[in-house]
């Protein structure tokens, strides 16, 4: 008690010297140090979850292909895939609506459906158009496309959000970084050890760049707070 | 220039319990008043009296909506609130600093 009296006494002769009264500056202190607490845990919270959405998204694609593929379902019709593949994004989708943090004025994108479906869908379409002339795109192009879409996210979504201040990570553009030049190593797996394997190694790195951006994100977001 | 710090802080969001109804909007985003009462422990007549003056402001706008447990009214953060807000948090960091100096 003694020490918090001295404290005190100090803090009042400090104080005393400044145009401000002493009790004007404590509450100010308090005011302040809550708003700082407040700006980074909104910040800590949207990082978060998006790196939540890289090991949501991550886990059940890959569950989704491995499942199938192990129940031997090649040979049936690529539209059914999609199908199959559309029914688990939209799941996920409203997976992840139950915990994502509700959006305030700074996280609200206008046409952010639209931008979230031009990302992700016109890279696919693009690099399916041009499936005919390079074989190995119909096995591993959905690797190559999704760089792309990942890169677009960035560009139409990620970026906005972190110069408003609500994220303070990058983890589109840093999974881009880690697909686009690795598709390298996919296109010389399909020449070298066929199909199945690059199509294999591809999803091996999917995964390894989601689990690294979602990991990178947690790191960022945990910096606010130390 | 630092005496004016003080009076140009908002009196609207220095009040406690408007700083605290702001605080959590800008953190968790769009709240329904019941959240508000839990959270923040307010009474009912409180809540309301200082989320109008909010509004008033064009701080917060509120609106009413159809959730799963019913018609719920939920507050939300405006543009100009958000600002207001961080603006204040600006503020007060320039008027510690002033103060150490």
């Amino acid at each position: 008690m003694l020490r918090a009296l001295r404290l005190r006494v100090c803090l009042s002769a400090i104080y005393a010297a400044s145009p401000y009264s002493y009790g004007v500056i404590v509450v100010a202190g308090e005011v302040a140090r809550v708003a700082d607490f407040a700006e980074r845990l909104r910040r800590y919270l949207w990082t978060t979850f998006a790196a939540v959405n890289f090991f949501v998204f991550g886990m059940a694609i890959a569950a989704y292909w491995l499942i199938g593929v192990s129940l031997g379902l090649k040979g049936v019709e690529y539209s059914y895939w999609a199908a199959g593949m559309a029914a688990v994004v939209v799941l996920c989708v409203a997976v992840l609506e139950g915990v994502e943090p509700r959006r305030g004025v700074k996280e609200e994108l206008s046409r952010e459906g639209l931008r979230w479906a031009a990302s992700f869908i016109l890279p696919f379409i693009a690099v399916y158009a041009v499936a005919c002339w390079y074989p190995s795109l119909f096995v591993n192009g959905w690797y190559l496309a999704l760089g792309l879409a990942m890169l677009l996210a960035h560009l139409t979504l990620e970026r906005p959000w972190v110069s408003r201040g609500s994220m303070v990570a990058k983890p589109f553009l840093f999974s881009a970084a880690l697909i686009l030049p690795s598709y390298v190593l996919v296109e010389w797996s399909y020449v070298a050890m066929g199909a199945t394997s690059s199509w294999l190694l591809a999803l091996g790195l999917m995964l390894t760049s989601y689990f690294t951006a979602g990991v990178y994100a947690l790191l960022k977001a945990a910096r606010l707070f130390r | 220039m630092e005496g004016s710090l003080v009076e140009e802080l908002d009196p609207e969001l220095m009040n406690p319990k408007r700083f605290l109804i702001a605080t959590l909007l800008y953190v968790l985003g769009p709240r329904t008043m019941g959240d508000l009462v839990k959270s923040l422990g307010l009474t009912w007549g409180d809540l309301d009296s200082h989320v109008r003056r909010l509004r008033e402001k064009g701080y917060v706008e509120v609106r009413k909506a159809l959730t799963l447990r019913g018609p719920r009214t939920v507050v939300k953060l405006t543009g100009r609130g958000v600002e207001e807000y961080e603006r204040l948090a600006e503020r007060l960091r320039r008027l510690l600093s002033a103060a150490q100096r």
